[in-house]
């Protein structure tokens, strides 16, 4: 396309929709960040109040709150679903790209359309299992529902980056009677950095970022994950609005967001790939 | 999900078959047909709304507008905020108190100061308009990484057989982008059909009444807060048929390209 565009009124018009949707992201994130620092007298007033006071009440309020507790647990199960993910993800995609067995396209297909099933539907069965298993209210419990959840991403990323490979490479070494768990450790798993990292970054974010699972299945209040805590910190109910809750709530909202957004900036590209995979073939 | 919408239910143990009892008091449910429409309403204005308004954005920065740098920085940033915090942040900013309304009333529009989430007419409408403002930038990342791909020496062959700039984009630009297109219209409805409970759950809880319960949080709420296990895994049967559609047509495009490539 041209590089060089002539000033128009065309084009300062053009710029409208730009700023406007710019100025309500800047205000959206301006409220986020500079909310939580604010004391608890100026909320009271009104989030658009003129602050008088900054500090980091609110922060040692929340954690006062258990915020720790739900960071602590989505932290854990946040890494652990990481590891496990990339661990069997990389060895389901390493099978479903380059061994030849029966029903390997059946069963890669079965996987992507797990990848879309709605977490509410197998909420039910689930939690009537847990109950009779008894893994409600248990960190384990809560490990494998998200292994069972972010398994299907997991592979169909590796799978899509595999299939890239060359598998005349692969098919050499099998002739040389290397076995395939020592091809995938040795050969492609080291070859696989880019999409280590874009499993890790959607896994790490999905989990952290999770609700409903947290909801439903670690309810005690040293076992919640860091959304519903700060859900429970803010108050019952959506319309519920107390002053001092609210510095709080916000406060637990910066602490969950700081690091989805810190990676975000470390990791950008490898998330727009993870973003357009299969969009562009 | 199936046997369980088939069973009445007590407290959470299955009583015994009951036929299609669930099915037929979904059907007379007036509760199921609002929701229903409340999906449907939301699909049909969130869908078209953002892939006009990501299409334009996307040409406008793949043409480098100035501060093109800036927007893209700028709108990736809704898609990589969490659901719950933005739902949450949202719902303190449309509140009956709070700074959206204050700056209406500042700026003399006191008209259009409204109980954003509150009312049973608005609170949908709200939800629609936060849907948008969140997927914007997940589309326009979709566009804008197909149009990079696209070949310039196209463009060179239209412009010297003497196409204009609008020529050149309904008969070059959008063929080439409809595949991705389609692609988004199935990512988004899928999202939208089952995972939207983050944002009814923050925002709304479905509520004023059943005006803004979506199929998904209509489950939750029959299944976990009513103890109609029955009737909300009949709603679950439903929410799956109807999802199976986009996620077979997602599959099915993903296993041709992997016949193409010869896998």
């Amino acid at each position: 396309m041209a590089r060089v565009r002539k000033t128009t009124v065309g084009s300062v018009f053009m710029q409208v929709p730009f700023v406007f949707y710019s100025l309500t992201i800047v205000a959206m994130c301006f409220i986020l960040i500079v909310t939580p620092f604010r004391s608890g007298d100026d909320l009271a007033r009104g989030l658009l109040v003129r602050p008088t006071a900054f500090g980091l009440g609110n922060f040692r309020d929340a954690f006062a709150s258990g915020l720790g507790d739900g960071v602590r647990n989505s932290l854990t199960l946040s890494i652990l679903t990481c590891l496990f993910t990339i661990v069997f993800g990389g060895i389901a995609g390493y099978a479903a790209s380059f061994m030849r067995f029966r029903f390997r396209r059946g069963l890669a297909s079965f996987m992507n359309a797990c990848i879309y099933v709605s977490t509410m539907l197998i909420a039910l069965p689930l939690f009537l299992q847990y109950r009779d298993l008894h893994l409600v209210n248990s960190i384990i419990g809560a490990l494998l529902i998200f292994l069972g959840l972010r398994l299907p991403f997991s592979v169909y990323l590796f799978k899509s980056y595999f299939d890239e490979f060359s598998i005349e490479l692969i098919e050499a070494a099998k002739m040389d009677g290397v076995s395939d768990m020592r091809i995938f450790w040795r050969i492609v798993f080291p070859l696989s950095k880019g999409v280590v990292i874009t499993v890790l970054l959607f896994n790490f974010s999905a989990v952290w970022t999770d609700y409903l699972i947290g909801l439903l299945f670690l309810q005690q209040d040293r076992l919640m994950t860091i959304m519903p805590k700060i859900m429970y910190i803010f108050g019952s109910g959506p319309m519920v609005t107390h002053a001092t809750s609210l510095g709080q709530g916000f406060a637990g909202l910066f602490v969950a967001t700081v690091p989805i957004v810190v990676i975000y900036f470390f990791t950008k590209k490898y998330y727009v790939e993870g973003l357009t995979l299969g969009s562009l073939k | 999900m199936l046997i369980f919408s088939l069973q009445g239910w007590s407290y959470l143990r299955p009583q015994g078959f009951n036929q299609l009892k669930n099915y037929l008091d979904l059907l007379n449910d007036p509760h199921f047909y609002a929701t229903m429409l409340n999906n449907v309403l939301i699909i049909v204005s969130v869908v078209p709304v953002v892939a006009v308004i990501s299409l334009a954005f996307a040409q406008a920065i793949f043409s480098r507008i100035p501060g093109y740098k800036i927007y893209t920085f700028l709108f990736f940033i809704p898609v990589i905020l969490p659901d719950v915090v933005v739902a949450r942040v949202l719902t303190e900013i449309l509140n009956k108190v709070g700074p959206l309304n204050a700056v209406l009333n500042a700026i003399g529009l006191n008209f259009l100061a409204k109980d954003w989430l509150g009312a049973p007419g608005l609170s949908l409408f709200s939800i629609i308009v936060s849907l948008i403002w969140k997927n914007i930038g997940f589309a326009l990342i979709l566009f804008l990484a197909r149009l990079t791909t696209i070949d310039i020496g196209i463009y060179e062959a239209a412009e010297i057989d003497g196409a204009t700039s609008t020529q050149k984009y309904f008969s070059i630009t959008l063929p080439l982008l409809s595949a991705t297109i389609k692609i988004y219209i199935v990512l988004q409805v899928i999202g939208l059909m089952a995972f939207l409970f983050n944002y009814i759950h923050v925002m709304t809880a479905g509520g004023p009444g059943y005006s803004s319960t979506v199929l998904e949080y209509f489950i939750y709420l029959n299944i976990f807060r009513l103890q109609e296990i029955g009737r909300g895994s009949a709603a679950g049967i439903i929410l799956m048929l109807v999802t199976t559609v986009f996620i077979y047509y997602f599959v099915f495009r993903t296993t041709r390209a992997e016949r193409e490539a010869g896998r």
